[in-house]
């Protein structure tokens, strides 16, 4: 089976979504770190939790990034290093953590799904439909506006 | 403090306003406005079924009154358009049920799902994917408040003679 693009695959989608699918791997390469430093933090009874988010990350990542490759696109790659945004030092910061994350990839999803297709936005919004209750399991309360940035 | 009369004040305000506007004079809405007319009808009737809510379940009125702030945020992301009429349709309900607001915005969150796919303006469909996760989370909540917390396994209870051994 070849691998090589289709020829008009890459003419199809605009420059413009294939912004937003780098930036969307670049935000779930965030997240599946992010998670990952986090998990520590976590108490036992919740970890198992934790650690399928983070599978779930790892997932949403790996099928954004198949998306890109079969547009001929190399996907961006994960930092070693990322500068976090809150201190965590305890679970209650880890869950800070983890709904800035959500919150952030939120925002992407909602400016992917915006500029897509028709047959395959809902897609894109179900990730942010998603991530919107995961933020409440992270002991937050519902937002008017999720996705923005403040 | 808001109450529905201010916000059916504030909402005819916005109907002269944009009867101002003109757009609407002798010219037949786009699909665009019509359904941003819908959704500012829609939110206020969130908005006004909510007040019936924190009448009658007094003890999550502060979290109805969070969930109904939320709604008034919508609807002011959808009377920044200019072009719109802002229609109330107040509910008339004076009590409403945590059931009744589920079921509510579980019909508004089937209508933001179904009208991301009649346009492909991109404000509108930002606006609808916010709007679409918090009422999400609304759903994820009020179904948290009407269901009771079960239990831990090892739980013992005051004054109960389940789990006394002596």
């Amino acid at each position: 089976m070849s691998t090589s693009p289709s020829p008009s695959a890459t003419a199809n989608t605009s420059k413009e979504i294939i912004d937003k699918l780098n930036l969307a791997v670049v935000g779930e390469n965030a997240a599946v770190w992010a998670f990952g430093y986090l998990l520590s933090f976590i108490p036992d009874e919740n970890k198992n939790y934790a650690f399928s988010i983070f599978n779930l990350h790892r997932n949403n990542r790996d099928k954004l990034r198949l998306r890109l490759r079969d547009l001929g696109i190399t996907p961006p790659r994960p930092k070693e290093d990322y500068e976090l945004p809150i201190v965590v030092k305890d679970m209650v910061s880890a869950y800070e953590l983890a709904s800035y994350v959500e919150n952030r990839l939120i925002g992407i999803y909602i400016q992917l799904y915006a500029i897509e297709n028709k047959s395959i936005r809902r897609e894109s919004l179900q990730y942010a439909l998603d991530g919107a209750i995961r933020i409440l399991e992270f002991k937050q309360t519902p937002m008017a506006l999720p996705g923005s940035i403040t | 403090m808001l109450d529905r009369r201010v916000l059916l004040a504030s909402s005819g305000v916005l109907a002269l306003s944009a009867c101002a506007n003109g757009s609407l004079l002798g010219s037949k809405p786009s699909t665009e406005e019509l359904l941003i007319q819908e959704f500012i009808q829609r939110e206020t009737a969130l908005v006004d079924i909510y007040f019936a809510g924190i009448n009658q379940e007094r003890s999550f009125r502060s979290q109805l009154q969070q969930l109904r702030d939320n709604h008034l945020i919508h609807l002011t992301l959808w009377t920044k358009q200019v072009s719109a009429t802002p229609n109330p349709s107040p509910t008339g309900l004076q009590v409403a049920s945590i059931t009744q607001l589920l079921l509510a915005e579980e019909e508004h969150l089937n209508f933001c799902l179904e009208s991301c796919i009649t346009t492909d303006d991109e404000t509108i469909l930002k606006n609808i994917g916010q709007i679409a996760s918090s009422i999400t989370q609304h759903i994820y909540w009020l179904n948290k408040m009407i269901t009771p917390v079960a239990p831990s396994p090892n739980a013992r209870y005051e004054g109960s003679d389940v789990g006394d051994e002596q």
